[in-house]
C-alpha cells in the first residue's frame, strides 16, 4: 500500500480553510512535485483553497484550475489531489466527496488523491490527524488506510494548533475571496511564511 | 477585519459595526461575541432603542459559537421585556437545536406554529433542522411546500436554490433563481448565479443563455469579476462549438478577446498593491487559440 504524506503547509492550509468557514462546505486542490509516481507514494507540498460558495457550479472552477495549473508548472508542481470538507458536522464520508474536479484530476494524474476533512476530529487543540484519504486505483477512488497517512514534520499538529489559536485563518484567501477582491492572493504567501516560521 | 483592528474600537464604534453586519446579514459570529464580551455587555443600557435587536444578534452569534451562558442571558433579557412573544420563544427552540435536541425543538416549534399559523419563522426553523440532520431531500420537499404558501419569501427561494445546487438538480435551482430575479431584477449577483447554473449544465443552448446572463450581470455591475470571467468562458465555449455558425463564431471570439483584455486591465490595476510575479503567466493561460 502506498504512503500519503502531507507537508505542514498543505495540512495546515486545509485545516485553516475549514476553520475560516465552519458553516460552509469548502474545497481546494493539493499540489505535489511533478514526476512519475509508479509506486503511488505521494507527498503533498501545498494546498490551494478554492471555494466555500456553491461548490457544484463549474465555471469558476475551470478558471481556477487553469490558473493553478499554470502557476504550479512554473514551480515544478502538479495538481495531484482534491480536498473537501462537508458543511454538515456529522458528514465525513469519502463516497459523498466525489466532485467533477476530483474526476478531472484523476484523468490527468494516475495517483490522484481525494481528501475529506473529518469534521468530528477538529478542535481548538488538535491531537488527531483530521483527514480521510482515498487514492485513485483501477478506475475509482479507494480508501487509504489511516496508518498510511503521514504528516511531515511529525509536529505538524502542534503547528496547526498554534495557527488556530492566533486565528491566522482570518487572513487566508481562497479563490472565492480572490474573485471578490482581486488583491487577495490565493497562493497565500504570507501564511506560507508564518507556517515556515513556526516550524 | 483582523482581530487586532477590532480590539481598538470603542463601544459606540462596535455598536455601529454590529448594525452594519445586521443590515448586510453577515455571519460574523465570532466577532459579535468578542464585542459582546469586551464592550457591549457592560454598555447594554447605552444602546437605547437598539438594545433588543442587538440582544437578538448576540443570541444568534452565541448559538453559532455554542456559548450557552450568553444564549441564556440574552433569552432572559428578551423574555423579561417581551414575556409572551413568539419571536422570543423561537430562541428557546434554537437553543434546543444547538444542543441537537431536535425532537424537543420540534415540539416547541410546532406549538408556535399552532399559536400563529401565519408566522413563518418557526416553519423555517423546522426546515433548518432537517438540513442539520443531513436530510436534504426532505428539507427540499418541506421548503417547496412552504413556498407554495409564502411565495414572496426570497430568503426561502435563495435557500431552496442552494439546496438544489447541493443536490445537483440544476434545472430546479435555475427555476428558483428565476423567481429571485423576478423579485430583484437589478441584482447582478442573481443574474451571475443563473448564468453559473446554466453554464454548469452545459450544452450549446445553456451556454448561450449563460453568456446572456453574464453580460446582463456585467451591465448591472461592471466590477463583477465572476461575470467577466464568465463572459470569457461562455464565449470561448460557443466559438469552439460545432453548432456555432461562422457569424456567431466571429462575434464570440471578439467578445472573448474583449473579456480577456478587460481581465488583464483589472489585474494590472491591482498589481500596484501586491507583489504578484506570476500575473503574465496566469493570464496567458487564459488566451484562446
Amino acid at each position: 500500500m502506498s504512503e500519503i504524506t502531507f507537508s505542514s503547509r498543505a495540512y495546515c492550509k486545509i485545516i485553516l480553510h475549514a476553520a475560516k468557514y465552519p458553516h460552509c462546505s469548502i474545497n481546494g486542490v493539493l499540489l505535489a512535485k511533478a514526476g512519475s509516481y509508479k509506486n503511488k507514494d505521494i507527498e503533498f507540498v501545498d494546498a490551494i483553497p478554492l471555494f466555500h460558495i456553491s461548490l457544484n457550479l463549474t465555471p469558476m472552477a475551470e478558471i481556477a484550475l487553469t490558473q493553478i495549473d499554470q502557476v504550479a508548472s512554473t514551480q515544478g508542481l502538479i495538481i495531484a489531489g482534491y480536498y473537501t470538507a462537508h458543511e454538515n458536522l456529522r458528514e465525513n464520508l469519502l463516497e459523498k466527496a466525489n466532485h467533477r474536479i476530483s474526476d478531472k484530476i484523476a484523468e490527468n494524474f494516475s495517483a490522484a488523491c481525494l481528501v475529506v476533512v473529518d469534521n468530528r476530529k477538529l478542535s481548538p487543540h488538535l491531537d488527531n490527524l483530521a483527514l480521510k484519504v482515498a487514492q485513485f486505483n483501477d478506475g475509482k477512488y479507494r480508501a487509504v488506510d489511516v496508518s498510511r497517512i503521514l504528516l511531515n514534520p511529525m509536529h505538524t499538529l502542534d503547528v496547526c494548533t498554534s495557527l488556530l489559536e492566533q486565528r491566522v485563518y482570518k487572513s487566508l484567501a481562497d479563490f472565492d475571496n480572490h474573485l471578490d477582491d482581486i488583491t487577495l492572493d490565493w497562493i497565500n504567501c504570507n501564511i506560507n511564511r508564518e507556517i515556515e516560521e513556526i516550524e | 477585519m483582523e482581530m487586532d483592528n477590532l480590539k481598538q474600537l470603542n463601544w459606540s464604534e462596535a455598536r455601529d459595526l454590529l448594525r452594519t453586519w445586521r443590515d448586510n446579514n453577515e455571519r460574523k459570529s465570532e466577532e459579535v461575541l468578542y464585542f459582546w464580551k469586551s464592550l457591549l455587555e457592560y454598555n447594554l443600557n447605552k444602546l437605547g432603542s437598539e438594545k433588543f435587536v442587538v440582544l437578538e444578534q448576540v443570541c444568534i452569534a452565541a448559538l453559532d459559537c455554542y456559548n450557552i451562558p450568553v444564549v441564556d442571558f440574552c433569552i432572559k433579557q428578551l423574555s423579561n421585556e417581551f414575556p409572551n412573544s413568539l419571536r422570543v420563544k423561537k430562541y428557546y427552540a434554537m437553543r434546543l437545536e444547538a444542543q441537537e435536541r431536535y425532537d424537543d425543538a420540534l415540539k416547541v416549534l410546532d406549538s408556535l406554529i399552532k399559536k400563529d399559523e401565519t408566522n413563518n419563522a418557526p416553519r423555517k426553523r423546522k426546515i433548518a433542522i432537517l438540513k442539520a440532520q443531513g436530510r436534504n431531500v426532505e428539507a427540499i420537499k418541506e421548503l417547496t411546500d412552504y413556498l407554495k404558501i409564502f411565495m414572496a419569501d426570497t430568503e426561502g427561494w435563495q435557500e431552496l436554490s442552494e439546496l438544489y445546487i447541493a443536490e445537483q438538480d440544476f434545472n430546479k435551482a435555475a427555476f428558483c433563481v428565476e423567481e429571485l430575479i423576478l423579485h430583484n431584477p437589478h441584482n447582478h449577483l442573481l443574474h451571475q448565479r443563473y448564468a453559473e447554473i446554466r453554464y454548469t449544465q452545459g450544452g450549446f443552448d445553456n451556454i448561450e443563455l449563460a453568456r446572456a446572463y453574464y453580460c446582463q450581470a456585467l451591465k448591472l455591475n461592471p466590477s463583477n469579476l465572476r461575470a467577466l470571467y464568465g463572459v470569457y468562458l461562455s464565449s470561448s465555449n460557443i466559438a469552439a462549438s460545432a453548432k456555432c455558425t461562422a457569424q456567431k463564431k466571429k462575434e464570440a471570439v471578439k467578445l472573448a478577446e474583449w473579456a480577456v483584455s478587460e481581465i488583464k486591465k483589472r489585474y494590472l490595476a491591482a498589481k500596484e498593491d501586491q507583489k504578484d510575479t506570476n500575473l503574465e503567466d496566469r493570464l496567458s493561460a487564459l488566451q484562446i487559440s
